[in-house]
């Protein structure tokens, strides 16, 4: 239902004004129209106060000529990053606590550390003494020497086989010369 | 046409619309939204956006009509943006909207049985009837206008206003507090 006409816009423009209308049915159309708004009237000036909203607009940016021109003072926050000071004091705290633990580990175990200490420069002076103590060993060149003895003792030994089998290997030599010779 | 350029008139101006328009604005969001929360936030942002809109404003129509412009728009952009509403019942509607505790009872009475005809009308109306409606009852804009200022054919508006009339003639004129 679209259709429009000049009456039917007449008919609604004085069913919806505020005055006299002119026919009862528009009278009826128009009661109802403006029950309406008297209605949404009232329940529109409940809570609303004028000066109120002026003042929010004002405090928010209507009249900037009140604001201070100044900076605002900074406003102090606990911050949520750790500073330097707290990451030393935590260090700190840790390396002392730590120190505690190794302290009362080493009363607990019955060697101080004074006597650890006097310990370790004992057994530093007694490496020392060691190690002015060492010399080359001798016993090792000997036995080195022993060995190169030996074998060359076992090579004299082996000198004579060394000949025969020369002598056999020379033969031999002959023997396949005459052999294709045809001489044999 | 006479542009503003004073802050100090432009301050003036607001505030003059606020007392004279004000509360004709507030019933138009109101009778859109049906919330007063929700109407006060709009109500805020409306003088806001004829503020920043100052000094380009030129008087072609009635102030009223013009800030009903703005709110109008501002409805068209909440109701694209917000999720569906619900509509709730008398008893929440008290916890969500406590009547002033200085009204004598009688007042309370007579206000709540106000709001629940209000609601059962408004909740006759579709919402482009009800933008029809109440353009029509708080500003003087003529169907042209209103069809301008909705962004539809005239033919459109005048069958919102006829539909709108004629339920709002089953709820108010038969049983209107």
């Amino acid at each position: 239902m679209n259709h429009s006409n000049p009456n039917d816009q007449a008919h609604l423009d004085n069913a919806t004004r505020h005055g006299e209308s002119s026919d009862s049915e528009t009278a009826e159309l128009q009661d109802g129209w403006l029950t309406l708004g008297r209605l949404l009237d009232q329940e529109a000036a409940r809570g609303f106060n004028a000066d109120d909203l002026i003042a929010q607009l004002h405090v928010s940016e209507i009249a900037p000529a009140k604001q201070p021109l100044e900076q605002p003072a900074p406003v102090r926050r606990r911050s949520t990053v750790p500073s330097r000071y707290a990451y030393a004091m935590v260090f700190s705290g840790s390396a002392a606590l730590l120190l505690a633990v190794l302290t009362l580990s080493w009363w607990i175990g019955g060697v101080q550390p004074a006597a650890v200490q006097i310990a370790g420069d004992e057994q530093r002076a007694s490496v020392s003494a060691d190690t002015s103590a060492l010399a080359w060993d001798d016993d090792l060149d000997l036995q080195m020497q022993e060995a190169s003895l030996s074998l060359a003792k076992a090579r004299d030994g082996l000198a004579p086989l060394d000949a025969s089998y020369s002598a056999l290997r020379s033969r031999l030599l002959e023997f396949e010369q005459e052999l294709e010779n045809g001489s044999l | 046409m006479k542009p503003m350029n004073s802050p100090a008139e432009l301050h003036r101006r607001i505030e003059c619309w606020v007392r004279e328009h004000g509360a004709a604005v507030r019933g138009y969001l109101l009778g859109n939204v049906r919330r007063h929360d929700i109407a006060d936030d709009l109500l805020q942002e409306v003088f806001r956006k004829a503020f920043s809109a100052g000094e380009n404003y030129t008087e072609q129509g009635s102030a009223r009509s013009y800030l009903l412009r703005i709110a109008d728009r501002l409805l068209c952009d909440r109701f694209r943006k917000a999720s569906p509403e619900i509509n709730v019942g008398e008893a929440s509607w008290q916890v969500i909207e406590p009547l002033i505790e200085d009204s004598e009872p009688d007042l309370e009475t007579i206000a709540a049985e106000s709001r629940q005809a209000l609601m059962q009308a408004l909740d006759q109306l579709s919402p482009d009837q009800r933008r029809v409606l109440l353009l029509r009852y708080y500003s003087d804009m003529s169907f042209a206008q209103v069809a301008e200022a909705m962004d539809c054919p005239l033919n459109t508006v005048l069958s919102h206003c006829r539909r709108g009339l004629q339920g709002l003639r089953k709820i108010l004129s038969s049983d209107s507090p």
